[in-house]
């Protein structure tokens, strides 16, 4: 907590997002605390919590952003799409209205974020198999489509959480590796050894990318 | 592996060690509930009919809200009882008469829908109401209220945190239901500006805005230090006092301080205004300042922020009386409402760089608030060939003359000149068939002669003059020749007119010609569009044909989005 010499060498900026009540908060307060929360209080606007991961052998800092599901809070967490290296797109497999609705999620993702940002498509609540509206295979087929990494997961016994949480961080961290994310742009969502105040350099696309009408 | 928490809520407790006073034990509250006191509340508590006696009075309850202490619970029920009375009064709203069908426990369709969202936030509200022993029947009490509110109000409905709101409200209001929607009418309507819970909470990001701007010239120190870790202009980090000042204004503070701290600020709301909600957020940021500015990153910033925020809530960092004491030391905030019309253009003006929404349909995350302006955006851009006899839009007439209030339009007006391309480019490739095969319409025939800079196809007219293909306007009919009208008046011509509609059609390097207008402004060349100056004042139309030129500066960038969007 302390701003002291860094203990991590990276840090990996996510966002959670998907419709109201498919347990966004859940899943994240089962990552950072290991343990379910049943009333667990709605998210208001956005909320952040952290956790350092360990991706082969390098201390790797996540900063996850939470978003409010209800549809109006949309326009004031889009902010803090921009410069995400891992989308967390959470449905809940119990109500199929959750799951029609990422489409419209992932727009917004895509419009949003970079194009290396790895999108993680979640289907929560999988401890609740009688209830169930939406079959595995329809949604691995959906993600399968669109390119996204998919896990059913439940924030209730765990299950899956940490896997989501971890697989988006080696996929981004491969990703440096490959030389396709690249660190010096404030877009990639990621800050390699944050030694410096701030973020100090722009790349030449990040500046051509920005809309600088003052009108 | 280790791990650090998330940020702190607040517990939500009905009373802390802190507190100076206590929200006295509820006296066993005369049944039935729904059954407003209001009349003898008012008599009472003594408040006069007059305005002037009134004002006099709450004077004298801004005196003792300040008070070391603050109010008797008891005097807070009255309090926020006789305000909303007295709100609901000068609305011409008879409560006794309709107040009753807000309660009613027949629900039609929309309530469902509403008593479906309402529900799943009910058992998350966090509050001591709402959990123990009589947490069920507290919880379908809150239920009715906020219910109710949203039937009272169907444009802003439910948003989530109104349950905490509402929680808090009910417990005030010794679970009286219809008072306790009174009170909500009063915060959410007569109180807070307008949008702070619906729409695109346009009201709220506002007021987040101009809290920024306050930070900077209150505790310019923090401002800069802040502006610092979020990094330059155009870095992907938003402000970073963002997160923090959204979820205290959203829920009137109620999350992040101790419930009695929450009750006195609630009670300088009420009295003296929603400029308290801007000086709370001043008296906590100066509060936190000398522990923020020793932070070196934005996630180091994020971090302590959040070690904070459990302070805060906690009631560790300050006291009730000494918090309270700030927020009236920094007085209140004169020019508020001029600072609230300025931002809300910059917020628009966001909100298109942000969603691009060009690539939306219609239907697709478009509140009815943004439509509604829309409308007037495209009102007033496409009456501009016939304003004389038709005037400009009431809204627009009325709009104060604000300047800012004139940038607001001109965003808008932007945003749906985007829309209207993109609408344009499909119709474009759907119809170009059919337009091959319908006789050219004659130009000049055409009562909406839109905006030259929208010109480019023929509208689709069948030999009866009745619409075939889009609505009128949506495809625009061919441009006049040389724009004739332009060299009425003598003033220098817009280089290039029609360019903004034939810019795909053109190659490259004289896209690469036009002009930009940021070139204009240096030039100073004043732009043109005749023909109705005599209505509208010059600043008005140069700023429309400004805001164009800017968009043909970024046509070559829309086209690499649609270039990426159809590919």
């Amino acid at each position: 907590m302390s701003a002291g010499p860094y203990n991590y060498s990276y840090i990996f900026k996510y966002i959670i997002i998907g419709d109201m009540g498919v347990g966004k908060s859940c899943l994240l307060h089962q990552f950072t605390e290991k343990k379910f929360m049943a009333s667990c209080p709605h998210t208001i606007g956005v909320e952040f919590g952290t956790r350092i991961i360990e991706v082969d052998k390098q201390k790797i800092k996540l900063q996850i952003w939470d978003t409010a599901g209800q549809e109006r809070f949309r326009a004031v967490t889009r902010s803090y799409y921009r410069g995400a290296a891992g989308a967390l797109m959470v449905y809940d497999i119990t109500r199929r209205s959750t799951y029609n609705h990422l489409s419209s999620w992932l727009t917004d993702t895509r419009n949003l974020t970079n194009p290396s940002t790895v999108i993680f498509l979640i289907g929560n609540k999988s401890d609740l198999e009688s209830t169930r509206e939406v079959t595995y295979e329809e949604a691995k087929k959906f993600a399968d489509e669109n390119g996204l990494m998919f896990a059913e997961a439940s924030a209730m016994t765990g299950q899956n959480v940490e896997e989501a949480f971890l697989e988006t961080a080696r996929k981004i961290y491969q990703s440096i590796q490959d030389g396709r994310l690249d660190l010096n742009s404030s877009e990639s969502g990621v800050q390699h050894k944050p030694a410096q105040p701030g973020r100090t350099s722009l790349t030449s696309d990040a500046q051509n990318n920005k809309d600088n009408c003052s009108c | 592996m280790r791990y650090e928490g998330k940020l702190p809520r607040c517990p939500r407790g009905e009373d802390s060690e802190h507190t100076t006073f206590t929200i006295s034990p509820p006296p066993p509250p005369p049944p039935p509930p729904s059954t407003s006191t209001s009349d003898q509340n008012l008599k009472r508590m003594g408040i006069p009919d007059t305005h002037a006696d009134f004002k006099q009075w709450l004077h004298a309850m801004k005196m003792v809200a300040r008070l070391p202490g603050g109010m008797p619970a008891e005097f807070r029920r009255k309090l926020w009882l006789a305000l909303s009375d007295r709100y609901l009064q000068t609305k011409g709203i008879n409560w006794d008469e309709e107040g009753e069908k807000y309660l009613s426990e027949q629900w039609d369709e929309d309530d469902e829908e509403l008593g479906i969202q309402i529900v799943k936030d009910l058992h998350r509200t966090g509050s001591s109401l709402c959990s123990g022993p009589s947490g069920t029947i507290n919880q379908a009490k809150l239920k009715r209220v906020l219910l109710g509110y949203s039937r009272f109000n169907p444009e802003v409905g439910y948003c989530q945190g109104f349950n905490m709101l509402g929680a808090l409200i009910l417990q005030v209001m010794d679970k009286n239901e219809a008072d306790s929607i009174k009170v909500m009418i009063l915060l959410i309507e007569g109180l807070l500006p307008r949008g702070y819970f619906c729409g695109s909470l346009g009201g709220l990001q506002t007021d987040m805005a101009v809290f920024r701007e306050l930070l900077g010239t209150k505790l310019p120190k923090l401002a800069r230090h802040l502006q610092k870790l979020q990094g330059p202009e155009g870095a992907f980090e938003p402000p970073l006092t963002n997160v923090f000042t959204m979820q205290w204004f959203l829920t009137l503070f109620c999350t992040c301080l101790p419930i009695p701290f929450v009750l006195r600020i609630w009670d300088l709301i009420l009295i003296e205004g929603s400029d308290v909600l801007l000086r709370t957020a001043l008296a906590i940021w100066g509060l936190l300042e000398g522990r923020i500015l020793v932070t070196k990153t934005a996630d180091d910033f994020y971090c302590k922020m959040g070690a904070l925020s459990a302070e805060l809530v906690n009631g560790n960092l300050i006291d009730c009386n000494s918090l309270i004491q700030r927020i009236v030391d920094i007085g209140a905030i004169h020019d508020l409402h001029k600072m609230r019309e300025k931002h809300l253009h910059n917020i628009t003006k966001l909100k298109e760089s942000s969603s691009l929404k060009i690539f939306y349909s219609d239907e697709e995350g478009e509140s009815d608030e943004d439509s509604r302006l829309a409308v007037t955006a495209t009102a007033w851009g496409l009456r501009s060939g016939r304003r004389a006899s038709l005037g400009l839009p009431t809204n627009l007439r009325n709009a104060g003359d604000g300047k800012e209030k004139m940038n607001l339009d001109i965003s808008l007006l932007k945003k749906q000149y985007d829309k209207l391309r993109e609408r344009q480019r499909q119709a474009h490739i759907i119809l170009t068939a059919a337009v091959a095969r319908q006789p050219p319409a004659n130009p000049q025939s055409n009562s909406l002669q839109v905006n030259q800079l929208l010109v480019g196809k023929n509208a689709i007219l069948s030999n009866k003059g009745k619409r075939l293909g889009p609505p009128q306007g949506a495809v625009p009919p061919i441009r006049a020749p040389k724009s004739s009208k332009q060299g009425k008046s003598g003033a220098p011509k817009s280089p290039k007119p029609a360019e903004t509609l034939h810019w795909k059609d053109m190659d490259e390097k004289q896209r690469r010609g036009s002009l930009k207008w940021r070139e204009m402004q240096k030039d100073g060349k004043k732009p043109t569009i005749k023909d109705d100056s005599d209505i509208v004042k010059p600043y008005r139309i140069s700023k429309i044909d400004k805001v164009f030129k800017c968009i043909l500066s970024h046509q070559q960038h829309l086209g690499n989005w649609f270039f990426v969007y159809w590919s």
